[in-house]
């Protein structure tokens, strides 16, 4: 795949049969949804074996694509299952798997040399060189990183290196590059039964099993000898909000543009991909007269504050829970 | 007394000319030169080129070898920079370069293809084939995942040959590079630029009832990692570097722990035992509270003494429990 060999794509999160048909009817080109146990998320918005089957059917019928996310970093215990869950996903018909292990895309590229490959964003792709790396290694995808502190960094890429970019456009963002974040598992890092894997496991490694624990969005403290300098959110960034960037991404070599929150509700999808279709749309219609309508504000608002209010109630609550349960075992 | 496979290479990371010229070299091998983290950071070898070329050679002239690191992540506008610093490190016979890009390792293989690539932690290698994929690139030493378990890295290792292994034996490990300075951002009165050197000064990022060290563009560890009750199975399995990530550390600190390592090395080497717990307690005493705790099953910030009940035991005891 070269560049612009597929059309501009809005990509939008699924964590359910029925959050993929909401993003498929609002708009989306594709969904992507995480594997079991593989995908970077918490199992209750991953696809088990018998589930991605039905899902790829389902969303097809609607005329949209999926692609599969398994971008842990497999441990040695992992690879069997790694791989037998691209063998099966690729028998049920997916259009792609996002990949972050080096190994693991190398192996996918010599075995399903048919199966197309995205270089997650957990592969922080910052400059030219590292994308044509991942593009030798076989993906015909790249995700730019949504780190990147200079923006001209995609139309960098894009100049040099002849492989198809896709960017996140919204949602929320880490203080940290992803894939070089060990914050979690710095904290905590716990043994738990897994019923899938019928035995005890380590849970609250990010890069393995994606167990963020969201660290970078809590209230902290900057201190020197004792003495508080700063405190507040202070590694918390503010929601990545693309529509005024749309122009520039699809100037240069982005497309597909993807939307963050695998772990968020359905009506926030609905309105996401609703608003992001109508802009890229606009765009697509005339791109010398785009420019971000005001009454787009008031759904963007409500989609910042459904995301920290999702956030507030249930990520960080439902890890520290967790975490209590299992310390009072 | 355990096998030795083969004698393990110790070496410390020297951030400065000036940290290096007060570094008392005798008790390592080999040294990392340059500070990764930050291309900004005063005095950094892989922005003064000249200076990088110097201690190259004066570490070389001492019969130790000298390895230059780059930067961490590096964007395309400093891009330049990786290639200068590549292309010195070569013309300058460094022994070999320390890579933690994909991109990094991409040019400088395709550039300099004799010159040996260390990989680090920072390249998640977590599984056999992911090291095999870059012992067949041509890289001559990696670094395993520092949140594997010490049985993970030793069957990466059982299942990979012709590679070095290397592993972090103490210092700060790193938990995070961020997209900006944290401390620019956070400090009042700091403005992004110019820098101010603010990480001159130790800061940590206190979380309530825990803590990382803030050191600007990255969060390390806040107690030193240590292995130092682990040596004799470390020496067992026949790794070939023991890593002192020091790259925040001044030299009279680096000289310490050297020579705290350098000296369970020796007695392991002459008598095939060493006073551990006189070493740990000699560490504390330079480096604070130690952490080692993800090699043993629980979190990066804990720490596992060889004395405690096996962490894997008590782990399926709890399970069983519940």
């Amino acid at each position: 795949m070269t560049k612009s060999s597929i059309k501009v794509e809005l990509m939008a999160p699924a964590s359910s049969i029925d959050t993929a048909v909401v993003a498929a009817k609002n708009g989306a080109d594709a969904v992507y949804a995480g594997v079991t146990n593989l995908s970077m998320r918490p199992k209750r918005v991953e696809f088990k074996d018998e589930s991605f089957e039905d899902l790829i059917n389902t969303v097809h019928s609607h005329g949209s694509k999926v692609y599969a996310t398994m971008n842990i970093c497999p441990k040695p215990s992992d690879v069997d299952n790694f791989k037998r869950r691209v063998s099966e996903i690729n028998d049920f018909g997916v259009d792609a798997v996002i990949v972050s292990d080096v190994g693991m895309m190398d192996w996918i590229h010599k075995n399903f040399p048919d199966l197309p490959i995205h270089a997650s964003i957990m592969t922080s792709i910052v400059n030219p060189e590292s994308a044509q790396f991942y593009k030798d290694l076989g993906a015909s995808v790249v995700v730019v990183s949504r780190s990147l502190e200079d923006i001209g960094g995609v139309e960098e890429i894009h100049g040099k290196v002849d492989v198809d970019l896709e960017v996140f456009v919204h949602g929320g963002i880490c203080y940290m590059f992803d894939g070089i974040c060990y914050m979690s598992s710095y904290w905590k890092q716990k043994w738990d039964y897994d019923e899938d894997l019928g035995d005890i496991r380590l849970v609250g490694q990010n890069n393995t099993k994606g167990e963020c624990h969201l660290i970078c969005k809590r209230n902290c403290s900057l201190t020197s000898n004792g003495i508080v300098k700063a405190d507040g959110k202070l590694m918390r960034r503010p929601d990545d909000v693309g529509l005024g960037k749309i122009p520039y991404y699809l100037k240069n070599g982005v497309r597909i543009l993807k939307i963050e929150g695998r772990a968020m509700p359905a009506y926030y999808i609905e309105a996401a991909t609703k608003l992001y279709r109508e802009a890229i749309d606009l765009y697509l219609s005339d791109p010398e007269k785009y420019s971000v309508k005001d009454s787009w504000a008031p759904a963007v608002e409500n989609l910042i504050e459904a995301r920290h209010e999702y956030e507030r109630k249930w990520d960080i609550e439902r890890n520290l829970q967790a975490w209590e349960k299992v310390e009072n075992t | 007394m355990p096998e030795f496979k083969s004698w393990p290479e110790l070496s410390a990371a020297v951030a400065t000319a000036d940290i290096l010229a007060e570094t008392e070299l005798d008790d390592l091998d080999s040294v990392y030169l340059g500070q990764p983290y930050c291309l900004k950071v005063s005095g950094n070898l892989l922005r003064n080129l000249d200076e990088l070329s110097d201690s190259i050679k004066m570490i070389q002239l001492s019969g130790r070898r000298a390895y230059v690191t780059t930067p961490i992540i590096p964007e395309s506008k400093d891009f330049d920079s990786v290639e200068a610093i590549v292309s010195r490190a070569a013309a300058f016979g460094a022994d070999a370069v320390e890579i933690h890009d994909a991109g990094v390792l991409r040019w400088t293989r395709k550039n300099f293809p004799d010159l040996p690539v260390h990989l680090s932690s920072f390249l998640n290698i977590y599984q056999p084939e992911t090291a095999i994929f870059y012992k067949d690139m041509g890289v001559t030493r990696i670094v395993p995942a520092n949140e594997l378990l010490e049985s993970e890295v030793e069957l990466i290792k059982e299942q990979v040959e012709r590679i070095e292994f290397a592993v972090p034996v103490h210092g700060s490990l790193p938990l995070g590079m961020a997209y900006s300075c944290l401390l620019r951002r956070n400090l009042p009165g700091e403005e992004m630029d110019p820098c101010r050197q603010q990480c001159a000064e130790v800061h940590d990022l206190d979380m309530g009832d825990w803590k990382m060290r803030c050191v600007g563009t990255s969060l390390v560890s806040a107690d030193d990692f240590s292995m130092i009750e682990f040596m004799p199975a470390l020496i067992s399995k026949g790794f070939d570097g023991f890593r002192l990530e020091t790259h925040f550390d001044e030299a009279e600190r680096i000289s310490e722990i050297a020579n705290i390592y350098r000296n369970a090395l020796v007695e392991m080497a002459s008598r095939g035992d060493y006073p551990a717990n006189d070493l740990k307690r000699h560490l504390q005493e330079v480096c604070g509270d130690l952490s080692n705790g993800w090699r043993y099953g629980l979190s990066g910030k804990d720490y596992i003494s060889s004395l405690d009940e096996d962490p894997f035991m008590a782990a399926k005891k709890a399970m069983d429990k519940s």
